[in-house]
């Protein structure tokens, strides 16, 4: 990553942990939503531009098509669900904004302490790049721990997906093309079909308060 | 009627039944005589099962005399099953289901005798275990019958558990499945790895067996089963899980420490107390005969112990007896208590109850069948000339001939117990066999079905008497018997063989001297009831009329048995007179009896209450709550990092 500047790696960084807490902190599904994409958004630019700076036309392919599948085609689809169930809170439990805001601090404090063996990295910047992808998985699964709607847990689970996607990008310096395409299919097939599996949950309870499926327990 | 279809292929299926047993009971004869080492080293041959697994067979002398107890009970109970079988077949039930289940099950029999390694052995086990399953629940119209065979399957599942754990522990230990390479490996586990081989092995076996704690299953499948399917389980199988014990602890786990021995003795003599107490009190024909084999199994228990204790004791002499008697009550508790099972099946089939207080006087109108049970009974309770006697009396030397031989010691002590023990259930046996055969046999009918009842398929008649003519010839002609004995007794004692004739004497002469004493008593019978013309009279009763109720009943007769060992057996009764004014006058009587399962009771229900208790406590983690589970996942990444820093 000969490219990017230390100072310009460090802004991408902070908008992801900023985005990421925002998704966290935010009480309207449609909110943290437009933050997510934002936030998809950057990963995409700073695949981007790591491709032009290194001249690589394969991380180019794959920051377009993450531009376009992660930030363009999946927002729509949860939109429409939005749309659908008439959704706009993000239904809390366990715990409140901002109690949640300081749990996922102190998530953060743990990818922190929990990536101190990976300092000889070649560039503290990605020391920092692996402590967001990880403080985003965690964020994701307290996300989908805490709320209870089912379009929540999808954002959750994006937010993994996210975390994930940075961590191995600073931990590889670029995945082959395969492997990222491979998981970016993943999570698309994964979002149809949780869209199908909300329709149905809609059809059948008239919300998509995740609580329902307590009853199908045998 | 029923179609002609059906009967051949009845007729013709149990003839290959049949047919196959002669054949392999021949080829085993002609096998025997023509001699050579097979005998200790066994002969070996394998199947390919294909993924480069192949299953391991062996014959050698153990499995031989096993497989003829196996053969001659397949060759009688198809001879009874094809008389048996022919009132299914009036009833227009199916019968598909039962021969499939009945060759498969007979089939998977040989497998377990003959398998020669761990892996082999689990599979025609399990086979085994179901295809018996099936046959238990061939009546499955019956709630009650559908209930035993669930407790039959989960018991012999919570066996098999066992014995999966052993099986893989000494591959795990030994890097291989074969029994001998096991063998190879005993002497190198610890002996705390020996004790639990031998513990979960004693448990998966015994519950086959049907040792008390584990016998819950035995009398609900054994009396549930159709009756060839029942003399072929008490009569068969219960012995396949004891020869295990001989090819799996005696002859691979090896000597092993003496509490091994004291084990099996104490199992067996509980085993056959309570099996013999709660035969004494049943009033079903069948329930009754089921504890009964839990008796016996029970005997053969204490004969196992006692040779296990003689091994370790290095005493030849007992050691032998011991086995001697373990192997010939083996084979005369088959012909007894297949026989009368099938006694009890042609009871079932003529009266269609169960119940001993609905019997009585059937002796008039079925006198074959009576016969056959009455030499099955004198067999089964020990009493002298037939095989049952001996049996007993070689495992009553060999108790004594262990203890004599100890020094002094708190062994030399206890012992003795046993054999007083022992004494305790051939005398409760006898009693619980009069009962039996007294109520349903003697007296007058004590319901219309008894009344009616009539004599069974000639077959199902004549099966019992040939095996009574076998049993009594395994007596008269005990040099082959104990030929027959020798050869699990060659692989057994490794290295010398005394000849049997030095443990017990020519037995050669003994059938001179039956033929003595039975001949002196017949000239004794015939020459008393020669002497006085016969009168025949009505039995005085004080110049009332006799009914049948002034008789015995099946309750009442074994009361005494109850009240002494009411504390074993759990029992307890209520009684309500209602007077007519004065108490002199008594208008109606109520008895109420009650025997509890003490076992399951003490060793079942807590069992089971605290498994309950667990699963409870593990369905709190199974709250069916997304978020919970998502936590879960939350918790493990946090705290698999932290661990893996």
């Amino acid at each position: 990553m000969v490219g990017i500047s230390e100072n310009m790696l460090n802004l991408f960084l902070f908008v992801l942990l900023t985005s990421g807490l925002i998704i966290v902190y935010s009480t309207r599904v449609k909110k943290a939503l437009n933050w997510w994409t934002l936030q998809t958004i950057v990963v995409s630019i700073l695949i981007l531009v790591q491709g032009v700076y290194s001249r690589e036309w394969e991380v180019l392919v794959v920051g377009v098509l993450l531009l376009i599948g992660k930030a363009g085609i999946i927002p729509i689809l949860l939109r429409r669900v939005l749309r659908e169930s008439k959704t706009e809170w993000v239904g809390e439990i366990y715990l409140k904004r901002t109690s949640s805001l300081v749990v996922a601090g102190a998530l953060t404090l743990l990818a922190y302490d929990v990536t101190k063996p990976l300092v000889t990295l070649s560039q503290p910047g990605f020391r920092f790049g692996l402590v967001v992808g990880l403080a985003l998985i965690f964020y994701g699964l307290l996300l989908m721990m805490i709320r209870k709607v089912a379009i929540v847990q999808v954002l959750g689970l994006l937010l993994i997906d996210n975390g994930i996607f940075i961590a191995g990008f600073f931990l590889t310096k670029g995945m082959p093309l395969l492997v990222e395409m491979g998981s970016m299919f993943d999570i698309l097939i994964g979002i149809v079909i949780t869209v199908i599996l909300s329709k149905q949950m809609l059809e059948n309870y008239h919300s998509l308060n995740v609580d329902h499926m307590r009853s199908l327990k045998g | 009627m029923f179609s002609k279809g059906s009967r051949s292929i009845r007729q013709l299926l149990m003839s290959l039944s049949i047919g196959l047993a002669v054949v392999g009971l021949i080829l085993g004869t002609v096998l025997t005589f023509l001699g050579g080492e097979w005998h200790k080293t066994g002969l070996h041959f394998f199947t390919e099962a294909g993924a480069g697994i192949s299953l391991t067979w062996k014959l050698d002398g153990l499995t031989a005399f096993f497989l003829c107890i196996l053969l001659l009970g397949q060759s009688f109970s198809s001879l009874y099953a094809l008389g048996y079988l022919q009132e299914y077949e009036e009833k227009k039930k199916p019968l598909r289901s039962f021969y499939v289940s009945w060759f498969l099950f007979l089939g998977s029999m040989f497998g377990v005798l003959l398998a020669d390694d761990g892996f082999t052995f689990l599979l025609t086990w399990e086979m085994m275990s179901l295809f018996s399953f099936f046959l238990v629940l061939y009546e499955h119209e019956d709630l009650q019958n559908r209930k035993a065979a669930y407790i039959y399957l989960i018991m012999t599942h919570v066996g098999t558990v066992f014995l999966t754990a052993a099986v893989l522990y000494l591959y795990a230990m030994s890097g291989s499945f074969a029994f001998e390479v096991w063998a190879k490996a005993a002497p190198t586990l610890t002996i705390i790895q020996l004790n639990l081989l031998f513990i979960a092995f004693f448990i998966g076996l015994g519950t086959k067996a049907g040792f008390v704690p584990f016998h819950i299953w035995l009398p609900y499948a054994h009396s549930a089963a159709p009756s060839p399917v029942s003399s072929l389980m008490s009569g068969v199988m219960v012995k396949v899980a004891l020869y295990l014990f001989i090819r799996l602890v005696w002859l691979t786990l090896g000597p092993g420490p003496v509490w091994w021995g004291w084990l099996f003795l104490a199992i067996g003599a509980l085993s056959a107390l309570i099996g013999i107490l709660y035969a004494s009190v049943q009033s079903d024909i069948k329930k009754l005969l089921a504890f009964s084999t839990i008796e016996n199994v029970g005997i053969l228990g204490m004969a196992l112990g006692s040779a296990f204790l003689a091994r370790s004791w290095h005493n030849a002499w007992a050691m032998d007896l011991a086995l001697l008697a373990f192997f010939w009550h083996t084979l005369q508790h088959m012909l007894f208590k297949s026989m009368l099972f099938m006694g009890a099946g042609n009871i079932i089939q003529a009266t269609h109850t169960r119940n001993l207080e609905r019997l009585g006087g059937l002796l008039k109108r079925m006198p074959k069948t009576g016969l056959g049970a009455l030499i099955g009974i004198i067999g089964i309770t020990a009493l002298p000339q037939l095989g049952g006697f001996w049996g007993e009396l070689l495992l009553f030397q060999s108790l004594w001939v262990n203890t004599s031989q100890l020094l002094n010691g708190w062994s030399k002590v206890v012992l003795p117990l046993f054999i007083g023990l022992l004494a305790l259930v051939g005398g409760l046996s006898i009693a619980t066999f009069v009962k039996w055969f007294g109520i349903s046999f003697l007296g007058q009918a004590r319901s219309l079905v008894a009344e009616k009842a009539k004599e069974a398929h000639p077959v199902q008649v004549i099966t019992p008497l040939i095996m009574s003519g076998l049993a009594v010839l395994s007596v008269l002609w005990p040099a082959g018997t104990l030929a027959l004995i020798n050869l699990p007794l060659l692989v057994m004692r490794d290295g010398e063989t005394l000849g049997i004739g030095s443990v017990i004497g020519k037995p050669i002469h003994m059938t001179s001297v039956y033929l003595m004493i039975f001949s002196l008593l017949l000239l004794t019978v015939v020459i008393l009831s020669k002497r006085k013309a016969r009168r025949v009279t009505p039995t005085w009763n004080c110049g009332s009329p006799l009914t049948p109720s002034m008789q015995y009943s099946a309750t009442g007769l074994t009361k005494p048995i109850r009240i002494l060992f009411a504390k074993v057996l759990g029992s307890h009764r209520q009684v309500d007179r209602n007077f007519e004014g004065t108490p002199y006058s008594l208008h109606s009587l109520n008895y109420e009896g009650e025997i509890k399962a003490v076992f399951e009771d003490i060793f079942y229900r807590p069992l089971i209450r605290g498994l309950l208790w667990v699963a409870t406590q593990i369905r709190k983690l199974q709250e069916g709550n997304i978020h919970l589970y998502l936590g879960y996942l939350l918790i493990t990444m946090i705290v698999v990092l932290i661990l893996a820093r």
